[in-house]
């Protein structure tokens, strides 16, 4: 019977490419879990962030007696500093200034 | 538009019980007039009726949110998919730095503990509209009396040969944000100095007209930090875009040389091929443009669901009586947001909200006996060009002729003065923060 004789001589095989493939998954799988673990760190508040206060939103529940939220929170404190910085050359009597972010956390979150 | 609950907003319970009585039977005869031929009784039968929201975005959320704070009486289940709401709204920003993703990311709790909303995480996977059961994806189903659709969009893969789900994750279209999204800004991060970035919008109608528009500006503005000599190329499936003459006097402004648009006519209809290992971008004239990093956004329609519940029509978008939101296909299911053909409103978080209110009303004139009002409608959609340059448009709608129609409208006008602008900006963030607690607050 043929196929009992294929039958050892193919095992060894379907098992060697199944464990090639295994072989060539796993980094794939392992990739994409680090990906997803990354994102998973994006999803939460980062220990640094940093937003615009102003003296806008003056109703608004992101305040402090230093001022309201008006941008943010960001992770780019550059980007944070170029915003004030542009906010203040329309309005300089705002006092528009990038600070951490811990102490004004937005309703939303 | 005129707040949804002032009847049911009364906190006297025995006065409401009474209300609720009369009502249900005054809605009833009010229904058999308004629908005409498709004549239905509210469920008064079981204890508590049962609505039943499937899509916790925009619309989604707001429904179950209003039918559950303004009619107690009215049991709300939400499925939806994901744990937490990441916003589409302001996910440009993040790719700019001016957000966190945190930050656009909410999740569901005070549904269910202030307005006692049951929340099921999972995929609603078929809706059995003779049975009136929604089938979840682990193969129990949940039961209803009315049924709120909201699965935003899905996307045609057929359009672009060669982008696949899968592709998608080279390409990241970032149209349902969350993982897209943060997949698309760790690729402009990235990105070698003075590289290519290729942008592919689709065909309208799509979620958001002018949000390729902004991610282009928003993108530049990270270029313009990070990568100052990197090219942005938008190669358009359309000859014009939303708000076209404001984008471009912001982009010269603002990023001069940095972003070429390719209108449709000039590259044979846009972009027709991917090959996403060598990243090359093919359009309908054969040109091939390798990129370092891309965002192909495909055409879209309603979310699966919608389709497979056949409540949609030939180009794949969600048929609504657009006075209550209510399916023209089955009068127990209302369908809001983007899956919804909704005349002239565009697809937007702004329009989704504001359609969520009619159908909450709706709904709860059908199970509650709530007072029905004319539909009225808004939308703002603010495009943030750099950071002193936002602009918006919006209107008023109503239903009118059978039809959801524009009343009148606005919209920035090139050469404003800067300080127009930055007030925009304002307005814009403040919107956020209303939205997101609107929604879900
Ligand atoms: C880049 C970008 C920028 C934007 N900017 C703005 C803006 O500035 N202003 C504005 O107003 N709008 C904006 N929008 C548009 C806005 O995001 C959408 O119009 C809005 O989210 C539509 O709301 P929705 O509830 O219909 O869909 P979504 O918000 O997408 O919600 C659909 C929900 O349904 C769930 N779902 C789908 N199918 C199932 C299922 N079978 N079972 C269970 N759950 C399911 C999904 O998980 C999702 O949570 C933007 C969009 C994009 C992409």
């Amino acid at each position: 019977m043929g196929s009992l004789t294929k039958g050892p001589s193919l095992a060894p095989r379907a098992c060697c490419a199944a464990l090639a493939l295994a072989s060539f998954l796993a980094p794939v799988a392992r990739a994409q879990e680090a990906l997803h673990d990354l994102y998973a760190q994006e999803l939460k508040p980062k220990p640094q962030e940093w937003v615009v206060i102003g003296h806008h939103f003056r109703h608004s529940d992101n305040c402090t007696s230093d001022g309201c939220v008006v941008m943010g929170p960001m992770d780019d404190r550059e980007a944070c500093e170029e915003w004030a910085r542009d906010y203040n050359r329309h309005d300089p009597y705002d006092h528009t200034r990038c600070v951490e972010a811990k102490d004004y956390r937005t309703k939303a979150e | 538009m005129r707040k949804c609950s002032d009847k049911a907003d009364k906190t006297d319970k025995a006065r409401r019980e009474a209300y609720l009585t009369s009502a249900t039977r005054r809605s009833a005869s009010r229904m058999i007039l308004a629908a005409g031929a498709s004549v239905f009784a509210p469920a008064i039968a079981q204890a508590r009726p049962r609505l039943v929201v499937v899509g916790g975005g925009a619309a989604g959320a707001t429904v179950a949110k209003y039918v559950a704070k303004d009619s107690p009486k009215i049991q709300v289940t939400l499925v939806e998919d994901s744990k937490a709401y990441t916003s589409c709204f302001f996910s440009n920003l993040y790719l700019a730095g001016l957000r966190t993703l945190a930050s656009l990311t909410h999740r569901y709790d005070a549904l269910a503990e202030r307005y006692g909303v049951t929340l099921v995480t999972s995929r609603a996977s078929a809706i059995d509209r003779d049975r009136k059961l929604v089938r979840l994806a682990d193969g129990s189903a949940v039961a209803y009396d009315r049924l709120a659709l909201s699965p935003g969009v899905s996307f045609d893969y057929d359009a672009v040969r060669g982008y696949t789900p899968s592709a998608a994750e080279q390409m990241p279209h970032a149209y349902q944000a969350g993982f897209q999204t943060f997949l698309l800004r760790r690729q402009i991060a990235a990105m070698r100095p003075g590289g290519v970035f290729v942008l592919a919008p689709p065909t309208s109608p799509y979620r958001c007209p002018p949000g390729p528009y902004e991610r282009a500006s928003m993108i530049a503005k990270y270029f313009k930090r990070r990568n100052p000599t990197a090219k942005i190329i938008i190669l358009d499936a359309k000859d014009s875009f939303a708000k076209q003459p404001l984008f471009e006097e912001g982009w010269a402004a603002s990023y001069p040389g940095m972003i070429e648009w390719r209108p449709a006519s000039f590259s044979g209809g846009g972009l027709k091929e991917v090959d996403v290992k060598e990243m090359l971008l093919i359009d309908g004239e054969g040109e091939r443009i390798r990129a370092d990093a891309a965002s192909v956004i495909p055409p879209q329609r309603a979310g699966d669901i919608a389709l497979s519940a056949d409540l949609t029509d030939s180009d794949g978008w969600a048929v609504v009586d657009g006075s209550q939101m209510r399916s023209r296909l089955d009068p127990n299911i209302f369908i809001v947001g983007d899956a919804a053909r909704a005349g002239a409103m565009p697809k937007s978080g702004f329009a989704a909200n504001s359609q969520a209110r009619v159908a909450a009303l709706a709904i709860r004139a059908d199970l509650d006996g709530a007072t029905l009002f004319p539909a009225r409608f808004r939308n703002t959609c603010w495009s943030f060009i750099d950071n002193q340059n936002v602009v918006k448009v919006g209107a008023n709608y109503a239903f009118r002729d059978g039809d959801i129609r524009v009343v009148d409208r606005f919209v920035s006008k090139v050469g404003e003065p800067p300080s127009v602008r930055f007030d925009n900006t304002l307005e814009a963030n403040a919107w956020y923060g209303a939205i997101a607690s609107d929604m879900l607050g």
